[in-house]
């Protein structure tokens, strides 16, 4: 585009890099005060991730065990049956006899218990039920509604699944991720304010500089670009910083659990946010920086900043 | 080319700095403007170079009114004007090559052109090897010719020259004069504030003379009270 070649690339980057020189305490303050508020946006997803990682994982073990009532009928349960088999989210299914039930009892109670081992009552009293194995991809929180389904079918008496550790804990991630959105919310808002601050700063600095243009004839934008360009390099290297930072923390935290070592494969579910995550991390970390700076020179070039600095003094 | 029509300048404070002052000048003109210090030369020179709007009145360039253009339209009118400002106006930490393309850069002109205009022009006015230095490592008068190579990088249609010679010794001033008379030739309109007698009396040309925001005298012949 003509008029264009006063932004280009090269022209920006060289006065950002001149910018660097005359005015670098305020870059590096501005990076190191960005680096840590994006930090902390990370590191709060990166929580978030792994805690929905552990419910995730936990959801693969999980089983859902279907009690029948006492009086129910051949008919009734071969329906349930097939009733059970057609919900998406089930595996397999397994019917357990009461002997069945009875027999995988004696074996897991008879060290505990072996005076109850020969108690027939207990045998009869054990209920017949189905097993369900639930597929990889089904995570713990559709466990609750998914055991109420069950519950409405005929000849259901209860179902359980371990209800109460799971929801506690999703009910937990749930309010982490609502709140983590909140802070994250929050710490995107100072940040632009952080970019905007360094911004006008650098336009402080560049008055001289944005005026001699203006009266060479720049237009706006041109006066306009170099400055969102910087916000942009800002914002980008900031959550480069950013990344390096969170990384370390989280390489820190395998180090702790895999000293603590009581889960055997705690360590290994720590992960960090992946490849494509972390590219569109640094794309949002310009955006942002782009978009503080953009709020701060929208109104910079009047094309009579000039005149109207001068307005009062010479 | 140049039209105020009953202009009047005022900054904050008790003086008008142009006061009801009138002037036109046509194309291809070379005119001078000669005052005593603080007589409105600075102001009336912003005034046409779109720096400034006048208070009341209006001033004309080519056949546009400063002040009813929109603000999109200022740029470009700037672009056709090349302007030695008195306090020469240097991007302190571009080199002087730097500072001279910034007009063609602005028009978005190829490198390849932009280098070589730029040597041209600074050869003409005598700073060929000073290219790569900073602003604060030149003198007044070396100062001054940058800022005289900025303002005719692009080949403008009017050339406005605040003192040009103001920190040139009697020779230089001459080689600048000179340029100026080149450039005039090519069909540039030229108007150039100056103190230095010899010049105007050297080149018989109309001569402006402004005393206190006023237009004194506007003719060819030249006295020895008007500057
Ligand atoms: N920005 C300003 N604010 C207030 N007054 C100003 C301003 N600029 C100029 N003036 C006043 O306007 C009058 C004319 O100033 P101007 O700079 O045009 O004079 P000049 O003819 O260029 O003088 P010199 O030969 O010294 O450069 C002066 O009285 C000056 O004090
Ligand atoms: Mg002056």
């Amino acid at each position: 585009m003509k008029g264009m070649e006063l932004n280009s690339l090269k022209q920006m980057f060289n006065s950002y890099i001149r910018s660097w020189k005359t005015n670098g305490i305020n870059h590096v303050t501005t990076l190191i005060v960005l680096s840590f508020a994006f930090t902390i946006i990370l590191s709060l997803s990166t929580l978030t991730l792994n805690l929905e990682r552990i419910l995730t994982s936990w959801g693969k073990n999980t089983e859902i065990t279907v009690y029948l009532s006492d009086s129910v009928e051949k008919s009734t349960i071969s329906n349930l049956e097939m009733q059970l088999n057609k919900i998406s989210q089930i595996e397999s299914t397994k019917f357990i006899t009461k002997k069945d039930a009875h027999l995988e009892f004696k074996e897991q109670m008879s060290q505990y218990a072996p005076e109850l081992m020969d108690d027939e009552d207990l045998a009869s009293a054990l209920p017949q039920s189905f097993r369900l194995n639930l597929k990889p991809h089904v995570e713990s929180n559709h466990l609750a509604s998914l055991s109420e389904k069950i519950s409405s079918f005929a000849g259901v008496d209860e179902v359980s699944y371990g209800q109460q550790w799971v929801s506690q804990y999703s009910a937990i991630v749930e309010g982490f991720k609502k709140s983590g959105w909140f802070i994250n919310l929050t710490i995107l808002l100072s940040s632009l304010f952080i970019v905007g601050n360094a911004i006008r700063m650098s336009i402080s600095q560049k008055r001289e500089e944005i005026e001699i243009l203006e009266l060479v004839g720049a237009t706006n934008n041109m006066i306009r670009v170099p400055f969102v360009f910087e916000g942009a390099l800002t914002g980008g290297l900031a959550s480069a910083m950013a990344i390096t930072l969170s990384y370390l923390v989280v390489v820190a935290e395998r180090e702790i659990a895999s000293s603590i070592g009581f889960f055997w494969n705690f360590s290994q579910q720590i992960a960090f946010l992946d490849a494509y995550k972390l590219v569109l991390f640094i794309l949002f970390g310009s955006l942002s920086g782009a978009l503080g700076s953009y709020l701060c020179v929208r109104k910079l070039n009047s094309g009579w900043a000039a005149s109207r600095r001068l307005g009062g003094s010479h | 080319m140049i039209e105020l029509s009953h202009v009047y300048k005022s900054y904050p404070g008790p003086v008008h700095a142009l006061r009801d002052f009138c002037l036109k000048i046509d194309r291809g003109e070379f005119v001078f403007l000669v005052g005593p210090s603080g007589a409105g030369k600075t102001t009336l020179f912003k005034l046409i170079s779109a720096f400034d709007k006048p208070t009341t009145g209006y001033v004309k360039v080519g056949n546009k009114r400063i002040d009813q253009i929109s603000i999109g339209e200022v740029p470009y009118l700037r672009r056709k004007i090349g302007v030695v400002f008195q306090d020469f106006k240097l991007l302190r930490d571009r080199t002087v090559s730097e500072n001279v393309a910034l007009p063609l850069q602005i028009i978005g002109e190829r490198d390849s052109i932009i280098k070589n205009r730029v040597r041209e022009v600074l050869d003409q006015v005598g700073l060929k090897y000073k290219e790569e230095y900073y602003p604060e490592q030149m003198s007044g008068g070396e100062q001054q010719r940058v800022a005289i190579a900025r303002a005719l990088v692009h080949r403008p249609g009017i050339l406005i020259a605040d003192e040009p010679t103001g920190n040139l010794d009697p020779e230089l001033s001459q080689e600048i004069m000179n340029l100026l008379e080149r450039v005039h030739a090519q069909g540039t309109t030229l108007f150039v504030a100056t103190h230095d007698k010899g010049i105007i009396e050297k080149t018989n040309r109309r001569v402006i003379s402004l005393r206190e925001g006023s237009l004194e005298r506007d003719g060819i012949e030249f006295s020895e009270t008007n500057v």
